[in-house]
């Protein structure tokens, strides 16, 4: 029980943290009276203060909101790539370690997509779709499915071989039935794990997208593009990196310890299958 | 003698290892022209050293494993011919029960579901139906109907093997194949294990096709013994027969090898009717 009890710390202080972000980006507009496309140059550079709590830009506009809003994008896309890669890594990795002629098919298509560096390939396909919110989605959906695809084919291949999925097949159960209603359910563990983990990654790489400029562009906010700005004025508005590069490490801290133990403890959770297998 | 409801006819399978450098690739023969015939209501025991290929010839039956040659007849058909599709009304009549009860049974899996999922497959009555029959398979092996809820990891392990009874006998099937359904669990569960496979041949006159490598256990169970040795069938013979009678050097080997009392073979030499040995491997 204590040993349990210890395992559920991280997914405690990941979720809070998680929780967080997601009040800040759902209400985090609500709290500041302004808008974050309004440019104010006599405010220019102004700090943290109690008029503008994470201080402002170069053009005068607000942090904070320019933050909050920035969350909205990050989490959307987050999200969106986690969910969309988990269902065509599921699709992906379960049909390929069930049949072997499409195993070599798909693995190699996955081998040549994770062969070119993520963020190479995200910008390659930025580039060639032009910047909108849906295709950092999708440029970032195709950079996490390998990776996830692949997690569930490993697990997958041993689960194939557990002798109550050959029992289903003795019972007469289609390859159907097997896949979805005796395999993916052994995966899932594995995969929500693997998802949170994407979800982390996908946050990252949308704002190294919109800090390299590929992304989300000005004057939307982003947390990249306002790290981006922050660049060359380090030296005297040193707020301007601090916000967005806490809440960065902040989001990604979270996911991270949230799938960590999301893992410990669904490791522990699942003793047959681990014992069971010879 | 009645007809046999299964026939199996010059069964062949061969593995080969991978090719070496500069060597021949070589040939195992896992089944080497297997014949037998199993008569409704009997208890066949394929006994055998592990690799011999019993396995493999359990596997064959239902079609986990393809032979390279040979037939298998069942209710007049040869089931090796038929498509996956076409195969799929005969696995109802056709059920296994696994050596690790453990490992077949899913372990997400509550007890009720795993008991429910053949007759879905197999589209069988309403869920009420379906309740039905899952209680009478539960009390027919002798679990409660409280252990529905139950998953497979809060069960004992003979208790799991006895699910695992359940769910090859839920669909009503003509031939179980037991491949080592004893040798995974106590030995003090062993022997209830096995009565209840007796018993429950007796009440429903199922055909077991068991494979062991255990002969007492062989012995106390089994109408007729067949004996594999590399992939051939060396000698095939009703029980008491096979036990007093031995012909073959390596069925002789084989029975002196049983700790315990030395071997009475005080049969007489030749073979009586049924009684079947091989030229191979004198």
């Amino acid at each position: 029980m204590k040993n349990q009890n210890k395992s559920l710390i991280p997914i405690w202080i990941g979720s809070s943290i998680l929780a967080i972000l997601i009040l800040f980006a759902a209400f985090g507009p609500m709290l500041s009276p302004f808008d974050p496309f309004e440019m104010n140059m006599a405010e220019r550079f102004s700090p943290p203060g109690l008029a503008n709590l994470m201080g402002t830009d170069e053009f005068g506009r607000d942090v904070f909101i320019r933050l909050a809003y920035g969350a909205r994008n990050s989490l959307l896309i987050g999200f969106l790539v986690a969910f969309l890669s988990s269902l065509l890594g599921i699709v992906i990795g379960l049909y390929a370690s069930y049949y072997k002629f499409l195993d070599h098919l798909l693995m190699r298509i996955c081998d040549g997509l994770s062969a070119i560096p993520g963020i190479l390939l995200a910008i390659a396909l930025m580039a060639a779709m032009g910047p909108s919110v849906t295709n950092i989605v999708i440029a970032l959906t195709v950079v996490s499915t390998p990776n996830i695809a692949r997690i569930v084919r490993s697990g997958a291949l041993v689960i194939k071989k557990q002798p109550y999925i050959e029992a289903v097949h003795t019972l007469g159960g289609s390859h159907s039935r097997i896949i979805w209603l005796n395999m993916s359910p052994a995966i899932l563990p594995a995969l929500l794990v693997q998802a949170s983990f994407a979800f982390a990654s996908a946050i990252l790489s949308e704002a190294s997208l919109s800090f390299l400029g590929a992304g989300i562009s000005e004057p939307q906010p982003s947390w990249g593009s306002i790290l981006q700005s922050s660049t060359h004025v380090i030296g005297r508005a040193w707020w301007l990196a601090l916000f967005p590069g806490l809440l960065l490490v902040l989001s990604v801290l979270g996911l991270n310890l949230l799938g960590d133990g999301a893992r410990d403890l669904m490791d522990v959770k699942l003793p047959t299958t681990k014992k069971g297998g010879r | 003698m009645t007809n046999p409801i299964l026939s199996v006819r010059n069964l062949s399978k061969s593995y080969f290892s991978n090719k070496q450098f500069l060597g021949k690739k070589t040939e195992k023969k896992a089944m080497d022209q297997i014949s037998f015939d199993l008569y409704p209501g009997e208890t066949y025991a394929l006994v055998g050293e592990s690799g011999s290929g019993k396995t493999t010839t359990g596997r064959s039956i239902l079609k986990l494993a393809t032979p390279d040659t040979g037939e298998i007849f069942f209710e007049g058909v040869n089931l090796l011919e038929l498509s996956d599709k076409a195969w799929r009304p005969y696995r109802k009549k056709l059920q296994m029960v696994y050596q690790d009860p453990t490992a077949s049974l899913n372990p997400l899996k509550r007890v009720g579901k795993i008991l429910e999922e053949p007759l879905i497959i197999h589209r069988m009555g309403t869920k009420q139906e379906r309740l039905g029959k899952i209680l009478d398979s539960l009390n027919a092996v002798g679990l409660s109907p409280d252990h529905l809820n139950r998953f497979p990891h809060e069960l004992s392990g003979g208790q799991r093997q006895r699910l695992g009874i359940a769910r090859a006998l839920i669909m009503e099937p003509k031939i179980i194949v037991c491949d080592e359904p004893v040798s995974a669990l106590d030995v003090s569960i062993q022997a209830q294990i096995l009565n209840l496979l007796l018993d429950l041949q007796k009440k429903r006159g199922l055909s077991l096709f068991f494979i062991t490598h255990d002969l007492s256990v062989a012995r106390h169970l089994s109408d007729r013994i067949g004996v594999i040795y590399q992939g051939t069938l060396v000698e095939e013979a009703p029980t008491d027969e096979l036990f007093s009678n031995p012909i073959h050097p390596y069925t002789r080997n084989l029975l002196a090898s049983i700790p315990g009392k030395k071997p009475d073979f005080s049969g007489t030499g030749t073979p009586q009717e049924g009684h079947f040995v091989s030229k191979k491997y004198w």
